[in-house]
């Protein structure tokens, strides 16, 4: 079974459920959005703001925009409530670092690039489970962007405004290739009137 | 054991399969169904590229088998249809990969 591999049809699974863009149009407007964190720390509502988006804002996305069009598939919960544990332990770690070096203006300098360097790390993981090659192109984005803060702050920049302009400039990227991505979509998807259902013979 | 007795043992299997897994489209669906918790008609018409009317006749076959369920709910007045492999459709599905491995491995 060569050419059938079920490995591949859960790729394709999970692909298909993240061909219409909103991931690039909602991890860059978070970014856009939390950026104004490093700017001043005491406007950290930009943070929980940029959570909000990837928490609630996103599943009404696809509730709206995505599963009347493609379709609804909830993928393998066994599966993913291990996966989510073990993200969100991550998560928490990566936040405390990051704060960690926020907080300690020696340190701050390191921003840029470890920012580029966790976004990279989770496309990785999702390329790793995808193997879209268009991924590869994000991960070397989120790399490029840890670059452009560093060469900033070596040009005497801030390193929070680096951090701002690094966020703003992905977000500036993100956004209209998810908007490209999304038109596309919603081309090659036009809505279900529901008469694209079962019908018991 | 001559050699007749053991070409008749290693295809064995052949015999065992599932013919109504067998079938390509059916094939595919359950597939598709196998690395799912659940999907619905739409997802899966997308996914196979089966039109409306073949999708739903090979999806009352897998049904009559037991190795699917079929939920029919409303999401914003709109008819959606959820399905979901069964245990007894995880099971024939299972068997069948283990079959159709076993026929081809005889046959290489």
């Amino acid at each position: 079974m060569t050419e059938f591999n079920l490995t591949d049809i859960e790729k394709n699974t999970r692909m298909a459920l993240h061909k219409d863009g909103l991931d690039e149009i909602l991890v860059g407007l978070s970014l856009g959005i939390m950026a104004v964190f490093f700017l001043d720390f005491r406007l950290s509502i930009a943070l929980v703001a940029g959570c909000i988006i990837q928490i609630l804002v996103k599943p009404a996305c696809r509730r709206r925009i995505t599963f009347p069009r493609l379709g609804y598939a909830k993928l393998n919960e066994a599966r993913d409530q291990l996966t989510g544990s073990v993200i969100l332990a991550i998560a928490a770690g990566i936040v405390a670092v990051g704060l960690g070096l926020f907080f300690v203006s020696a340190l701050r300098w390191l921003l840029p690039p470890y920012l580029g360097i966790v976004l990279a790390g989770i496309t990785f993981i999702q390329v790793r489970r995808n193997a879209h090659v268009y991924d590869y192109f994000v991960v070397g984005l989120f790399l490029t962007s840890g670059l452009l803060g560093l060469l900033l702050i070596s040009l005497g920049c801030n390193p929070g405004l680096a951090t701002a302009v690094q966020g703003w400039a992905l977000a500036g990227l993100l956004i209209p290739v998810g908007a490209v991505r999304l038109g596309l979509f919603l081309r090659k998807y036009p809505i279900s009137t529901g008469e694209a259902d079962f019908d018991k013979e | 054991m001559t050699r007749n007795e053991i070409d008749k043992e290693s295809l064995q299997p052949l015999s065992e399969i599932d013919r109504v897994i067998h079938e390509p489209a059916r094939l595919l669906i359950l597939a598709y169904l196998s690395v799912v918790e659940s999907a619905d008609f739409l997802f899966l018409m997308n996914q196979t590229s089966l039109t409306r009317g073949n999708l739903s006749s090979h999806l009352s076959k897998l049904e009559a088998a037991g190795y699917i369920e079929i939920k029919k709910e409303f999401v914003d007045k709109i008819p959606r249809t959820l399905l979901r492999l069964t245990e007894k459709g995880t099971e024939a599905f299972q068997v069948y990969q283990s079959n159709m491995k076993q026929v081809l491995e005889s046959l290489s």
